[in-house]
């Protein structure tokens, strides 16, 4: 296959990226969101500021801020409706070190990267500014791990038979427990 | 310091070509040869060029302050000037009547008015001041990956122009459908990508209309 059928083909499956985000958020409430990657561990969760989108021309779109979007019964509804995840904040931890970010779910681009360690002590052999732009690097690398890791699956004979029920029996959870928030159970 | 400043936003690419990891004499070379030259004063567009990490007008291009770490640090500036159509507008409209009163005319030739039109714009221009902007730009050089701390459609498009032509190298910027397609081809997964369908969560009827 030449690189151009690849782009070709890249255009056209260009929606991985927003099933990504949809996936990662359903990893994290269903299985606690933690990775085995080949660099070590990480954990990650959806943090705040959600936007969805349906996967159409004229997409239908919602978003959510503040007050844990993630259970809001809003956040239930739109993924019911067939809206995937199009850009979220996230929060990924590895040892001691936390990384908060947004994540695109049309090019996978970070923005508003921020790392808090802790545990971090002032090492005068050590240039700040290299380490906090390895610190993002490292960080782009963990993300094209998870991605490597969502592609896998999605390529895999297993998907539809096993991962996408396990992604609507949540939804389904997702939504019953909505019902109950609101009263219309 | 233009680089690293404040929580990062970046956008990521993979280079390759003849010489994917030159030496720090080669870059330091290609940075000074494609360096921000400034804007005409009567020019319109955008200009671009690569300015030192520290600041906008940082021309030094001086070793320490380019390799910090594993990385190359530099800027990427863009020096745009234009001016707004209305305010073109409307200096033209008031140098056509003061035209046509001193001439004693109500009305001017299409020539004259299209004359006094590029002779209004030239003196906007001169009094314009460009719009100065400049983006980070760390390289990890022996990882052949490059990152530019923004996402802007045009900046991306400027950044790759400008730096394959100074480097002489290619840049691929990180895709999340090229990285399939990439990862499939590897794994032989290729047919798997082209059957894959957008995922479908629906459960339309039980979505609540109340919420």
């Amino acid at each position: 296959m030449s690189k151009s059928d690849d782009l070709t083909l890249a255009l056209e499956r260009s929606f991985l990226a927003s099933e990504f985000l949809t996936w990662l958020w359903f990893r994290c409430e269903v299985e606690g969101g933690v990775f085995d990657l080949p660099s070590g561990g990480v954990s990650l969760a959806v943090e705040d500021a959600l936007s969805l989108a349906s996967w159409d021309d004229d997409a239908l779109k919602a978003s959510l801020r503040g007050g844990a979007p993630t259970r809001r019964p809003e956040a239930a509804n739109a993924l019911a409706s067939g809206l995937l995840l199009k850009k979220a904040r996230f929060i990924l931890a590895r040892d001691t070190r936390e990384w908060l970010f947004s994540l695109d779910g049309d090019t996978l681009d970070l923005s508003s990267v921020k790392v808090v360690d802790p545990d971090a002590e002032e090492d005068e052999d050590e240039d700040p500014l290299a380490t906090k732009l390895a610190a993002g690097e490292e960080l782009r690398g963990a993300i094209d791990a998870l991605y490597g890791e969502f592609l896998a699956q999605r390529l895999d004979g297993a998907w539809d038979r096993v991962e996408v029920p396990r992604l609507r029996e949540w939804v389904r959870f997702k939504l019953e427990h909505a019902s109950k928030q609101v009263g219309v159970a | 310091m233009l680089v690293g400043r404040g929580a990062l936003s970046f956008k990521t690419f993979e280079v390759s070509g003849k010489n994917p990891t030159p030496s720090h004499e080669r870059l330091l070379e290609r940075l000074e040869q494609f360096a921000f030259a400034g804007i005409d004063a009567q020019e319109e567009g955008a200009v671009h060029g690569w300015v030192a990490p520290d600041h906008l007008f940082d021309g030094d291009f001086a070793s320490p302050k380019v390799f910090r770490g594993q990385y190359a640090l530099f800027a990427l500036r863009i020096d745009t000037k234009k001016v707004p159509g209305p305010v073109l507008a409307a200096h033209t409209a008031l140098a056509i009547a003061a035209a046509c009163e001193a001439d004693g005319v109500e009305k001017l030739p299409a020539k004259q008015k299209r004359d006094l039109k590029r002779e209004v714009k030239r003196q906007l221009l001169a009094e314009t001041p460009p719009v100065q902007r400049a983006y980070g730009v760390f390289w990890n050089v022996r990882a052949r990956k490059v990152f530019l701390q923004s996402t802007s459609k045009a900046v991306v498009e400027a950044f790759r122009a400008l730096f394959e032509r100074a480097f002489e190298l290619n840049l691929e910027p990180h895709s999340p459908g090229m990285r399939a397609a990439q990862f499939a081809r590897e794994r032989g997964l290729t047919q798997a990508l082209r059957e894959a369908r957008p995922l479908a969560l629906y459960t339309s009827d039980r979505a609540l209309a109340a919420v």
